[in-house]
């Protein structure tokens, strides 16, 4: 060549022969990156141990899966960041007093069992941070459900708000149920304060967008959560409609129910229903849930019409376990693995039209 | 409204380097070799033979049947052989070899005005078939078959396409900015030829010089309209453009003109005024020549035959390339030689610096690639299944409707090699069916 | 117990009492019917169907029996009213729609044999249901097992294509994947009770 240029690398393969930048990894940074002000607001709320359970969960699920890969022979694909996502969400749906085993194992599982076992990344058919959880719920109910806050069961709302009460007055129940931090004693506080006033029973609707309330480490600032999920949906990894349809749902469900069947006490009254649906949406784990793991790209149906099916019934199953079932106070968890089952069949019944095809 | 078709992507668009550039004449090198098949269909049969001395524009191979294509002398000169080379395909494949003798002197009854006021239907089609003229978007195919609808698929619609919506490429656009009345005098010859009774020429957004030297050239067809598209990859794609303009789809399998329209490429359409006109055959084409690799990219007008390494001596390089692209770098083809000759589909060549990896990773269902896909597939799912060799499942849901655009390839974070695979799976279905063919005979 | 809902039992026959999950009925059609989606979805709608049917049925029946004091006559009496309405079920689709007949081909019979529709029959006798709850326990229990096994054959068909490792392919990845299934169930325990 008369430039003299080295044209023996030409390389040949077949078209495209360019790519857009974004790959696997930036993809679960960024949403590490989304989690990352839920999960510091979370250790503001409840103090370094809190700090200390979502690094246990973050490590153990790193650790498990570079042990995984290493046995199996296979390329160690820890800088991918999809386990750190995994361990990450372990971590913030965990009440912050569990043990340091409990986020252990439950990340454990998760990789492991909920995912590796499947074929990894890609092929996974639930959730794997849920199924680490919904492991643990099960392997440790005196350490996961008993802080899951709140009980929102008719009859167990009463007891729940109760418990609270006497949270304010410094008992042991605090401990246990609430898991003590200074800010969910300020807000137990604030509630004790005006114990005459009869609404003030409930936390305000504010608090419990901002997320001084008690809960799972992460889940609690609606504020955070939301700010992180709108900058997913902004970089086009989230459907704006899974978020909006099951909190949207869940909250016109919650509207709905006869709260004023509540047992009231002497100084226990029925809540309105603005503020039931509310509660419903801000109180647990529906945000995070919404955001961050009915969005799950694996795991959830690939078309935008399956989607919105996967949070439509996400929210009913929340709903039905919340308002109707007793056994496991929150429900997001598992409506989500619940769907999780039946993403294959959405996704075979939602196929898009083909160009110049007709439905069929 | 905004006119549009769904999915697709918007690639960088990387056209700065030429937009502006006027089209430059580069002069026929020494030796030009004129493969036999540039087009889609059956190969043309050699007309001359080894010693034969050509004139310019003097047929050098025959239509190997009706779906195939006329290839002529690009320059006068001696056919020094007749022998399988290097094509842009990278197979060898039958060419006619030309030593240039410089005088470019025209063969007798080519290049003298012809008046084509009275030019019926039928005879437009006899000279695009005489003139070897075939699509000059990038797919080649022989532009008279696609003149011949049959009588019970009226076309109501000819849309001209400018959309030239590949990176890097301005070939299309510099023709329309410098010789629109080409276009358009070539367009009413084609909507002649088809009785179509209106001409809308479609260009994207990017290119608003153009948009308006087309408005003006167009202004002169009462049945002539310019529309705007959006910037949007595939735009150009034929079933997408249709969309896009008409709001109508071609059904499956089917072709344009089962919806009433035919489409043609601005450089057809050019060609075809040239062939008409003047009983000039398509000896030579605008074609880009760019790329970050590229030391003076430039828009020539090259004739077809010349080597890629003699068009690189004008150009330069600007470091060593990695890829050497015929067409844009979304469909295509990658060279593995610089001695490939420019054929009647070289919209562009486009020297790249860098190459995408080869390193995939299983499917993580982002769904990117379902919301680029302009014909709604699943591309995720139909990977899938040829990762593992189930052609029969990935057939089910569709496979046959890709058109091989990329973009489900272009978005992929695993970087899976999605089109690739439904080449190869189409290959196999096709290769199959032939075999049961044989087995039923 | 006789005060719930025919709704609510409806609902728990689906979910929490699933006949195939809670109760492992009609695992064998469950079992081999479970490779293509498609045959799943045919065979569910057909057993829903069926046991919807026949619960009520098998009510009347099983009323009759009882006023002639022939409660010892009840299974045989019970499996004969099955079997003849799946032979009216088979006639009907046959006649209907050829091709699902087709399709389902061997499994319609066999449904006769499904033991989830003659355990549908015997709960309903020996949980005490008036006629209105029978019906919503016969048809929330064919549409428990049409969605276990619908949810089940498009996990299958998903598990034909991913990475599962070499010692975990086949059954081993299977009773995981129930495992999980199951945890996963739990999410309803203790929401209705109908024991």
């Amino acid at each position: 060549m008369s430039q003299g240029e080295d044209l023996s690398r030409l390389s040949v393969a077949t078209s495209p022969h360019i790519r857009e930048e974004e790959d696997i990894s930036a993809i679960m940074w960024w949403v590490v990156a989304a989690l990352t002000p839920a999960a510091l607001f979370g250790v503001w709320n409840f103090g370094w141990y809190a700090a200390a359970v979502v690094v246990v969960a973050v490590v153990s699920a790193a650790v498990a899966e570079a042990l995984w890969q290493r046995i199996c022979g296979t390329a160690v694909m820890i800088s991918d960041g999809s386990a750190v996502v995994t361990g990450l969400l372990v971590g913030l749906v965990l009440p912050p007093s569990v043990p340091l085993y409990v986020p252990m194992v439950a990340s454990g599982v998760g990789v492991l069992i909920g995912k590796q076992l499947f074929g990894g990344l890609g092929c996974n058919i639930w959730n794997p941070a849920l199924v680490g959880r919904a492991f643990v719920q099960i392997a440790y109910p005196q350490h996961v459900t008993l802080s899951v806050w709140p009980v929102l069961r008719g009859s167990s709302l009463s007891r729940v708000l109760q418990d609270v009460r006497h949270a304010g007055d410094g008992s042991a129940a605090h401990e246990v149920v609430l898991g003590a931090t200074p800010l969910a004693e300020q807000a137990v506080g604030s509630l004790a304060a005006t114990d005459g006033v009869a609404e003030a029973m409930y936390p305000s609707v504010w608090a419990l967008f901002l997320g001084n309330i008690p809960g799972s480490i992460g889940e609690t600032s609606a504020l955070l959560l939301l700010i992180g999920g709108l900058f997913l949906i902004w970089k086009g990894y989230i459907n704006w409609k899974v978020p909006a349809v099951f909190l949207g749902t869940l909250f016109l469900f919650a509207a709905f129910v006869p709260t004023w069947k509540i047992p009231t006490g002497e100084d226990i009254v029925a809540p309105s229903w603005w503020f039931f649906g509310m509660y419903q949406i801000f109180a647990g784990g529906a945000v995070i849930g919404a955001f961050f793991m009915a969005t799950d790209m694996v795991t959830t149906p690939i078309t935008s019409s399956g989607q919105v099916i996967f949070a439509l019934g996400c929210a009913l199953i929340t709903a039905l376990i919340r308002l109707v079932g007793h056994g496991f106070p929150e429900g997001v968890a598992y409506s989500i693995l619940l769907m999780n089952t039946a993403t294959p069949v959405i996704d075979r019944y939602t196929r898009p039209r083909t160009y110049g095809t007709v439905k069929k | 409204m905004r006119l549009t078709f769904s999915g697709g992507v918007h690639p960088r668009e990387a056209k700065d380097a030429t937009k502006a550039l006027p089209i430059e004449a580069f002069e026929a090198p020494q030796v030009l070799v004129v493969p036999l098949l540039q087009h889609i269909g059956a190969p043309a049969r050699a007309a001359v033979k080894a010693g034969d001395k050509v004139a310019k524009g003097e047929t050098i191979g025959e239509p190997g049947g009706f779906i195939s294509a006329a290839v002529h002398a690009p320059v006068s000169g001696t056919v020094s052989a007749v022998e399988p080379r290097l094509g842009p395909g990278g197979r060898k494949i039958m060419a006619v070899v030309i030593e240039n003798d410089g005088e470019d002197r025209w063969a007798d009854g080519t290049n003298v005005k012809r008046d084509t006021s009275s030019l019926d239907a039928d005879t437009i089609r006899n000279i695009a078939s005489d003139a070897g003229l075939v699509g000059m978007g990038g797919a080649a195919f022989p532009t008279h078959v696609k003149l011949s609808p049959p009588d019970n698929k009226p076309i109501e619609l000819l849309l001209v396409n400018g959309a030239e919506c590949e990176p890097f490429l301005t070939a299309d656009h510099r023709l329309m900015l410098e010789e629109p009345e080409r276009i358009a005098f070539g367009a009413q010859l084609a909507a002649r030829a088809v009785s179509a009774a209106r001409i809308i020429f479609a260009l994207e957004d990017n290119k608003p010089d153009a948009a308006e030297t087309l408005e003006k050239a167009a202004s002169k067809i009462p049945s002539a309209t310019v529309v705007t598209l959006p910037t949007r990859y595939p735009q150009g794609a034929e079933k997408q453009l249709i969309e896009a303009v008409t709001g109508r789809q071609v059904p499956s399998g089917g072709l344009p003109m089962d919806v009433g329209v035919l489409v043609q490429n601005v450089g057809t359409c050019a060609a075809l005024q040239d062939a008409c006109a003047f009983n000039v055959p398509l000896i030579e084409r605008i074609t880009t020549v760019t790329g970050p690799s590229a030391g003076r990219p430039a828009n020539l007008r090259v004739r077809i035959g010349t080597l890629y390494e003699a068009l690189f001596e004008r150009v330069g390089f600007a470091g060593a390339p990695r890829r050497i692209v015929m067409g844009g770098p979304m469909m295509g083809m990658a060279q593995g030689s610089v001695e490939v000759p420019v054929t009647k589909g070289t919209s562009g060549i486009v020297l790249l610096d860098s190459v995408p990896g080869d390193v995939w990773r299983a499917c993580i269902r982002c769904g990117k690639c379902v919301r680029a896909c302009p014909v709604s597939i699943v591309p995720s799912q139909i990977s899938v299944f040829l990762e593992r060799g189930y052609v029969d499942e990935a057939n089910e849901i569709d496979m046959l409707d890709c058109i091989e655009c990329g973009c489900c390839t272009y978005v992929c974070p695993a970087r899976r090699p999605i089109v690739n695979w439904i080449k190869a799976g189409k290959a196999e279905l096709a290769e199959r069916r032939a075999r049961e063919r044989e087995g039923a005979k | 117990m006789s005060e719930t809902s025919a709704l609510v039992i409806l609902i728990a026959a689906i979910f929490t009492n699933n006949i195939l999950l809670a109760n492992f009925l009609g695992m064998c059609s469950f079992l081999a019917c479970s490779r293509q989606l498609d045959t799943a979805v045919g065979l569910g709608i057909a057993v829903t169907f069926v046991t919807g049917f026949t619960t009520a049925l098998n009510f009347l029946v099983q009323r009759v029996l009882v006023t002639l004091d022939l409660e010892h006559l009840t299974y045989i009496a019970f499996i004969a009213v099955i079997a003849a309405f799946v032979q009216f079920v088979e006639m009907l689709v046959e006649r209907i729609s050829p091709k699902l007949y087709y399709s389902l081909g061997i499994f319609l019979p066999l449904i006769t044999v499904n033991c989830a529709i003659l355990g549908t029959a015997l709960f309903m006798v020996i949980r005490r249901y008036n006629f209105v709850q029978s019906v919503g326990f016969g048809f929330g229990a064919g549409a428990g097992w049409a969605l276990a096994i619908i949810l089940m054959a498009a996990l299958r068909q998903k598990m034909g294509y991913s990475n599962v490792p070499r010692p975990f392919q086949g059954v081993a990845i299977a009773m995981i994947v129930t495992g999980v299934m199951a945890m996963v169930f739990m999410g309803f325990a203790g929401m209705v009770n109908i024991q």
